[in-house]
Order: structure tokens, then sequence, then C-alpha cells
């Protein structure tokens, strides 16, 4: 991480020393591409002679016990920054659609930031320390959210990023009381001290609850959604890719990092009720949107619902996880790809599709059958085991509520499907993609269609008991029929 | 008698703050401004944090609302007094204070444990376990020795904040 810091500064050095007539022009972007991709490489270099170094299932703690790095986060990270350099390259084409703008380098360097603020946020054990990468963190996105700003809709962006800078900020005031009660409670602001308060249950419960606050905000998990899908339908298409992927990934992967909490019953509690509440509040958001990038914010309040619930268990949450993330990030590869020559703002722009790039529509399917949980596909997997994590602990209603939303999420994607494959098009000229997005989207639907879900069901599943195996081996006779139906 | 002082400059505080979004005009906004911020540094002065009450005035009474000041006298305000001398945002901002002033109060209630008879352990501050030092060093020995990465964190916001200037304003 100190190299990252090192290698953030020659990365600022480097557009520093950049003629003045390149940094203004459309090339000072592309620059930076370029180098910030080379120091996430790096970086992920340096993550992986961390792995080989670490011996297995051990904790490293440095600087003064404020920062702990296992091998855990180290995966997580590898993630999170794999999936950034991946976003990084569809920024080369420029992102905002209809006036083909090229990005300018500072999105990137501020996204640069944001990675190494959450990072931070990720390994930092003392509040004090993810206090502070928490605010370099929000602060980046607001700058994020405000600085590109498509043309035509420059009053609703504003008042939606306002609006996002504004309740984050309040809620953050949240995040440090309950650090100050915190420490006012047990007398250290490392993470070790919410145990004592959860655990024991005899003091107060409020440090908890204020964080959770923060953190589900964050999220936009359902009662605290509002902001969410103004914010994602206003802001260009390329930096929408960004804040639904690698923030939402990041706070996903901090809210495990304190499972001691979670995992206890008032913790479990809820995270349920929000998930649930999630579930309902997303799947039926869904049916009623007509912009493309608001029915993608209600799906991701949905699949929040369901990443929610099953918090307890990590294997079936990382999965899920991982597995949402690809997909978006596949399908809005996808739709950044064709908003070259008119931009993609409502659903019925995706109308006929098929007839004019085949290949893309099929792909666009195969994405959110993904999402709607189709068997065949990776989607699939790790709704089934979330519903198995539920049924195991029975938890029955939350069970209905999850199987109820799920098939009406499901409904409002073949929606969406049928509009791609059977709708009239309402442009006849062909779409030609570039050959670097169309790597990145035939990558990621292959990674969609692979039975890679089998090998990690395996892992997974070693965790459940007999019965819930039972009802895997039944899976198979339940497909055909399953599949018959759609 | 300090405690009961201590929390009439909280609630003064608190109140200022509902004046400061509240208010039409903005010369009073500011003034409401340099009230909160004078509150603060009087509350962390009675707990003998001289040093970060003294800092408190200099930086943000001498310094940022100064700057504000500037803005408001450069740019052209008109204040409409005909229209009703109603915020339409006071509502909310009422309910905002009441909520955060009984929230403070249930957490107050629960850390001092009144009505469930349960020991809430207070911690000594940072300056009482380094008792030998003043408050300068204390804050000295936090920064630089105990969190040098928050230090380094920050020294990236001012970083970043400094690139994002640049494109926010030249929209």
């Amino acid at each position: 991480m100190i190299l990252g810091i090192g290698l953030l500064t020659s990365a600022y050095g480097s557009f520093l020393a950049m003629p003045t007539g390149i940094r203004s022009t459309n090339q000072g972007g592309l620059l930076m591409i370029r180098t910030i991709s080379l120091i996430l490489v790096a970086s992920i270099i340096f993550e992986i002679s961390t792995l080989l170094h670490l011996p297995d299932n051990s904790i490293c703690v440095f600087m003064d016990g404020t920062i702990k790095l296992s091998a855990q986060i180290t995966y997580l990270l590898i993630f999170i920054q794999t999936i950034a350099i991946i976003i990084l390259q569809f920024g080369v084409e420029g992102g905002t659609g209809a006036q083909l703008s090229r990005i300018s380098g500072e999105v990137f360097l501020v996204m640069l930031v944001n990675l190494v603020a959450l990072i931070y946020v990720l390994v930092g054990i003392d509040w004090l320390v993810t206090v502070v990468a928490w605010e370099l963190f929000n602060l980046s996105l607001y700058l994020l959210v405000s600085m590109q700003r498509p043309a035509g809709s420059k009053e609703i962006s504003l008042s939606a990023s306002v609006k996002y800078f504004l309740l984050s900020a309040y809620t953050t005031s949240f995040l440090l009381l309950s650090i100050a009660l915190l420490y006012g409670l047990t007398g250290t602001t490392s993470y070790d001290g919410l145990i004592m308060i959860v655990q024991t249950g005899e003091v107060s419960l409020w440090p908890f609850y204020l964080m959770m606050l923060t953190f589900l905000f964050k999220l936009g998990a359902a009662p605290l959604h509002g902001w969410a899908p103004d914010l994602y339908d206003s802001l260009p298409t390329y930096t929408t890719m960004f804040l639904l992927i690698v923030p939402k990934s990041a706070v996903l992967f901090l809210l495990l990092q304190l499972d001691y909490v979670i995992g206890s019953e008032y913790g479990y509690n809820l995270l349920l009720v929000v998930g649930a509440i999630s579930m309902i509040v997303g799947s039926l958001g869904l049916s009623s949107q007509w912009r493309i990038k608001r029915f993608l914010a209600y799906s991701s309040i949905a699949n929040l619902g369901f990443i929610l619930v099953t918090i307890n268990h990590a294997p079936s949450y990382y999965f899920y996880i991982i597995v949402y993330m690809v997909s978006t990030l596949v399908i809005f590869g996808i739709i950044l790809s064709i908003s070259s020559g008119h931009n993609i703002e409502y659903i019925s722009d995706l109308s006929g599709l098929y007839s004019r790039n085949p290949a893309l529509a099929y792909a666009l399917a195969i994405c959110f059958f993904s999402l709607a949980g189709t068997p065949p596909l990776i989607g699939f997997f790790p709704k089934l085991v979330v519903i198995l994590n539920l049924l195991e602990q029975g938890y029955f209603a939350i069970l209905a509520i999850l199987v109820i939303s799920s098939i009406l999420s499901c409904c409002n994607y073949l929606s969406v499907i049928f509009t791609i494959h059977l709708g009239k098009d309402c442009y006849k000229e062909t779409i030609v993609i570039s050959y670097r997005n169309a790597i990145i989207i035939s990558a990621g639907v292959g990674l969609l269609m692979l039975p890679i879900g089998l090998y990690n069901l395996v892992d997974v599943l070693c965790y459940f008991n007999h019965e819930s195996m039972l009802i895997i081996a039944a899976i198979p006779l339940m497909t055909p029929v399953k599949s018959c139906k759609l | 008698m300090i405690s009961f002082i201590w929390q009439a400059m909280g609630l003064i505080a608190l109140f200022a703050c509902m004046f400061v979004v509240s208010a039409l005009n903005p010369v009073n906004r500011l003034v409401m401004l340099i009230v909160v911020y004078l509150a603060g540094s009087f509350m962390y002065t009675i707990m003998d944090f001289y040093f970060i009450g003294l800092t408190y005035i200099i930086v943000y009474v001498g310094a940022i609302a100064i700057l504000f000041l500037f803005v408001i006298m450069m740019v052209p305000v008109h204040v409409d007094f005909s229209t009703p001398k109603t915020n339409s945002y006071v509502f909310p901002i009422m309910v905002l204070g009441i909520a955060s002033l009984a929230l403070g109060f249930l957490v107050f209630n629960s850390m001092t444990g009144l009505d469930s008879g349960l020991v809430a352990y207070f911690y000594p501050s940072w300056a009482t376990s380094y008792i030998a030092f003043s408050d300068v060093y204390t804050l000295g020995f936090m920064i630089y020795l105990a969190y040098p990465v928050s230090l380094v964190l920050i020294g990236l916001a001012l970083w970043v904040t400094l690139i994002g200037i640049i494109p926010l304003t030249s929209i």
C-alpha cells in the first residue's frame, strides 16, 4: 500500500509533466488510463506476492495495530482492482454516449484515489483509520458524481449529485457519532470494541446501529435507497458503471469484515429486515421503469436484498457478490458500447437490437437471464445457495418474500429481453463495436455461461447438511421442467 | 454548573444550526454560523482542550467565515423581501433538529444507564491518558506516532480536492 501511494504520486507527476497541450486535449485521458492501469497491475502483482509469502490462515497486523492484512482481504482487493482495470478500459471509448466526448484525465485520477481509499477502508482495523479512509472514499465519490455531466440533463444530474452529497455527509456524521460512542463505552477505537458491545449485550447497541445506518445508506439498501435511482439515472453511463460496481462491492466486503458483529443475532436480524424490504422495493420498483439505468438501479436494490440476507454465510455471500458484479459489468459494457451512435436512455431504445447486432442481443439476453436466475447460467447458483441458507436456518417468511420478489423481477427481466429480441427496431443501421469492448464483453458472457458455478457450489455446499444435499440432487431433475415452463 | 454550561452551549449550537439552514438573509446565516463555531470552541475549552478550542476560532471564524463573507460581498445576492419570509425548509429542519435532540438524549440515557441500572465505563480522555503532556503534545503524538496512516490519507484527500476543484469550477 505504501507502494501504491508512491505510484499514485508518480501518476500525478506524470500528469503534471505532460505538456499543457496534451493535458487539455483528449489524449490526456488516454494517457491517464494507461498509467493508472499500470499502477493497478503493479499493485495486483504486489498483492499476489503478499499472498505467496503469507502462510495459510494467518493474519498480519502492522502499523501499530491499525492495519490488518489477511489472505481473504487480499483476494477481495485483487477482485476489486481487476474489475476496476476492466472498467478503466471501457473508458477509452468515451463514456457519455451521443456527444462522443472523451473523458478527461481527472476522472481517472479521482477513481484511483477512490480505489486507494477503498483499500484502506477494507484493511483498517482501527476506527480512526477507517473513518478517515471512509471520508476520502466519500470525497472522491462526490467529485466523481459531479465532475462529468451529460449535456442534456444538467439540472437533473446536478440536483441528484447535490442530494447524494448532502445525504451522504449527513449519514457519515452518524458513523463519527457511533465511533465517539464506542470510545466512550469501551475505551478503545479498535474493531475489537464492537465485539465487546455486541457479544456481552449489556451495554448500549447504539454504536452498532448508527454504524449500520451509514453503511446501508452507502449501499442504497431499501429504506435508505432514495438517492440511488436518481443518481444512477442522471449520471453518464460510464460513471454509473463505476459507482454501481466498485464502491458497492467494497462496502459489501467491509460489512463482512465485521462478521463477528453481523453474525450475532442483533446484527443479523437488522440485516434480514433491511434485506427483505430491499427485495420488495427493488422488485416492485423494477416493474414501473422505462429508463434503462433506473431499471438497473432498482435491480441492484433487489439483488442487494438477496445479498444482505445471506450475510452470515460468507462463501455464498462472496459468490453472489462476484456473480452479480460480473453480470452488471457486462450489461453496462454492452450498453456503453451500443450507445456510441445513439444515446441509450430508455428501455425502448434497446428495441430491435436483435436485427441490428444479433450477437450483442444474445449477450444482453444471457446477462438478463443470468440476473433473473435461470438454471443453466451462473446466476442461478447464488440464488439457490441463498435459498438453501435461509431454508437451513428456518427463516421461512424471508424465504417466501425472496421467492416472490425473485419471480417478480424475473418477469421484468423477461420483458426487457422481449423488447430486445422481438421489439420493433427504432434505428435501422447495424451496430459495430470496437475490438476491445468485444473482447471484454465476450469474456464476461463466457464467464456467465460456464459451469464454474458448479465447482463453486461444491465448495459452498460443504457447509450444508444432508437434507439440503438431497434438494441439490433433485435440482438436475427439476431443471428441464423449470426451463420448459419459462 | 460546568456541565450545565456545557449542555447549554450544545443547545445553543443546535439552535444556531437550525437558524443557519432556515434563515433567508445570507448575512444572518453567516453570523449564526459563527455562533455555531464559537459554541463549539467554548465546548472544547470547557473540556480543557484549550489548543483545539482556540484553533476552532482561528481557523473557522477567522478564516473560513471571512472567506464566506468575501463571497457574499462579491456575488450580487438579491434578497427579495416582498416574498413571505418563511423558508420552505423550516418544517423538515425542525423535525431533524428535534430528532437529533431526541437521539442525543436517548443515547445519553442509554450510555449512563439511568433506567436499566447498568454501569457505563467512561474512558478517560486522550488528555488524561497522556496526563504529563499538554494537549498540543497529545495531539502530536496521536497524529504523528499513533495514526500516521490517517495523516497520509488526509493528505490524499487534500490532493484529490485540488484535482477535483479545477474541472468543477471550469464547467
